[in-house]
């Protein structure tokens, strides 16, 4: 059952900035997130669902009918927004406090969100008194106690440091899945968006740029930006050209043994992704020689900077090779992404 | 260099200190000096007589009381007034720009009108009511409700723009309404603010002349008072009268010195 559908939501601002011609379904218990860089829209497109913009045109609709939309919906923000005048037992009741439910029935169910946000300090402290993981607990037990439909958040965890993010990201995916609720979730971190996402949405510019399972976007990125966007160390790009016998493509008069495509322009985008680079040769794979500029150590890999010809390319390698050093990089012409250089568009080579 | 820097800042602390302690002890000491001595020449710095007589004429005197009682009453209804309504304004200019260009010029346009070439119509408003020259001093308490306005928005609009806008999202999605929102989650978290606004106003009205004076031609608040007192050259009793009018004042600054002085700051640096 879909839970929220989305159809041809337009929502502009006199500064540019907004949504164009958005159509989006999410099914019921599914994690979706938004990802995308700042102004993209991501967070338009959650205020829009939210209610708190309202579109020009287009339309939202939410499932399970009968109900408005604000029943339906729940937000964490990205500062929390906890009231900080109130205690924790208060902040969480408060949307039930607005609907007149009884005093015992809301300890029962403050009690009840609580434990499943995994909270466990003492309900008479204020907002003030609590780390910021316990207070992004208690937005969610907050969202969570009337029992809403979909649970929206806008980069909820941002404000965090980056080992309590970790954490958190894992704790929220089981929260999720514990509690079977649908979730909107922007961010504008792909490590983030790829750990969490049932579904990923990359947006862009106000629209979306593509949209599918996270392996899938990072398997198969429908566009340049996409290829660029989603993945860290961030994927190579070089401008390719038909070598001369026209039978496959080369990079600076390197030929890459890679059969153009048909239909191909003179000039296409290649895209390799630096773990896609290898130091063993495998079966089938092509050979680069390159000369290592710069290595950078990233814990568990090794961030090979390296001169291709005239051109610079990334490499992720497990182990650490000198400066200076010649090298011969092997990588799976499968796994060699293509783009059109004018409209950034992916061509299939199969 | 750096001890006459420290002497010159010793020096300065003193003019500040006796330019601000010494009308006050000459309030002190003329309201303690018996009248023959009032008029010594040279006059005396300290009084070689003292006296409570001015202080027990100044109780004797059946209008100080219902005078005490009213501007304590004016002064607390003004203050509600002002706050009340500045509370509304200052929350539409801390949340919407038009609101706020309308808001500034308003506040901005009340103190710069002079009070004189208002307090004759006002006068005649509030004659045509029949509130004028009323023994409750409810004319006198809008009036200066009215002229408090600008405080008490200037001083919570501060407050309010400190409220993160995420917050009250959050209670609308949560599910309440504006005015729940405005009651429930913009009030408390600016509650110093409006104490403090309450205070200003308050202090504002309860030395207030120049309206006083002309709303309030008999049923008289302390300040006309005290400036009767003065005219029919009751120094002593005058003195006795202006000493006994800063108590409001001392009572807040010590009872809620810390926090008022936090609230009064609060904002100015965003």
């Amino acid at each position: 059952m879909a839970d929220l559908e989305i159809h041809n939501l337009t929502r502009t601002f006199p500064s540019g900035g907004g949504v164009f011609d958005i159509s989006l379904t999410v099914e019921s218990g599914e994690f979706l997130v938004l990802l995308g860089p700042s102004g993209c829209g991501k967070t338009t497109l959650l205020r829009l669902i939210a209610g708190l913009e309202n579109p020009d045109s287009g339309e939202i609709k939410i499932g399970g009918a009968n109900t408005t939309r604000r029943e339906s919906i729940a937000m964490v923000f990205q500062n929390f927004a906890l009231y900080p005048h109130m205690t924790v037992f208060q902040n969480i009741a408060f949307p039930l406090k607005l609907r007149h439910v009884a005093r015992e029935e809301t300890e029962r169910r403050v009690k009840e969100s609580s434990a499943k946000a995994g909270l466990t300090v003492d309900l008479r402290r204020y907002p003030r008194e609590l780390s910021g993981g316990e207070r992004q607990r208690v937005a969610l037990a907050r969202a969570l106690v009337r029992e809403p439909q979909i649970i929206l958040m806008d980069e909820a965890l941002a404000s965090l440091d980056a080992q309590l993010r970790s954490s958190l990201r894992l704790e929220l995916k089981t929260f999720q899945r514990r509690t079977g609720r649908t979730f909107v979730y922007v961010t504008h971190d792909q490590v983030e968006a790829l750990a969490l996402a049932d579904r990923l949405v990359v947006m862009r510019n106000g629209r979306v740029e593509q949209a599918g399972r996270p392996q899938e976007i990072f398997d198969r990125p429908q566009s340049e930006f996409v290829a660029a966007f989603v993945g860290n160390p961030p994927m190579n790009f070089f401008i390719a050209e038909r070598s001369p016998t026209g039978g496959s493509l080369a990079v600076d008069g390197i030929d890459f043994k890679i059969k153009p495509p048909d239909g191909c322009p003179a000039q296409i985008k290649l895209g390799i992704r630096p773990n896609d680079l290898h130091l063993d040769a495998g079966e089938g794979r092509v050979a680069l020689e390159v000369v290592v500029e710069s290595v950078e150590f990233s814990g568990a890999t090794y961030i090979v900077y390296a001169k291709l010809g005239n051109t610079s390319i990334r490499a992720e390698l497990p182990q650490c090779v000198d400066t200076g050093a010649h090298l011969t990089l092997f990588f799976d012409s499968a796994r060699v992404h293509l783009f059109d250089p004018s409209t950034g568009r992916r061509i299939d080579t199969r | 260099m750096n001890n006459s820097l420290k002497a010159a800042r010793v020096a300065l602390n003193a003019f500040v200190l006796v330019a601000a302690v010494l009308p006050l002890y000459l309030l002190a000491k003329q309201s303690v000096t018996p009248e023959l001595e009032t008029f010594a020449w040279p006059p005396h710095w300290i009084p070689h007589h003292l006296t409570l007589s001015h202080f027990i004429s100044v109780f004797a005197v059946n209008e100080l009381r219902s005078a005490v009682l009213r501007s304590l009453a004016v002064a607390a209804i003004s203050a509600m007034i002002a706050t009340v309504l500045g509370a509304m304004l200052a929350h539409a200019m801390a949340r919407s720009s038009i609101a706020q260009r309308i808001g500034f010029s308003t506040v901005s346009g009340i103190r710069l009108l002079p009070m004189i070439a208002v307090a004759i119509p006002l006068g005649i408003i509030l004659a045509t009511v029949g509130i004028y020259d009323s023994p409750t001093g409810i004319g006198l308490a809008i009036v200066h409700g009215a002229i408090a306005i600008p405080t008490a928005a200037l001083t919570l609009y501060a407050a309010f723009v400190a409220i993160p806008l995420e917050i009250e999202e959050a209670a609308w999605i949560d599910g309440a309404s504006p005015l729940r929102i405005f009651l429930t989650i913009d009030l408390p978290m600016a509650r110093a603010s409006i104490a403090t606004a309450l205070i200003l106003c308050f202090i504002l009205s309860w030395d207030e002349f120049g309206f006083a004076l002309l709303v309030q031609q008999t049923n008289r608040t302390l300040p006309p008072l005290l400036y009767y007192y003065t005219v029919f050259g009751n120094v002593g009793p005058a003195s006795a009268l202006a000493l006994l009018m800063m108590i409001p004042a001392i009572c807040v600054v010590v009872a809620l010195g810390p926090s008022l002085r936090g609230a009064l700051t609060a904002g100015s640096s965003r």
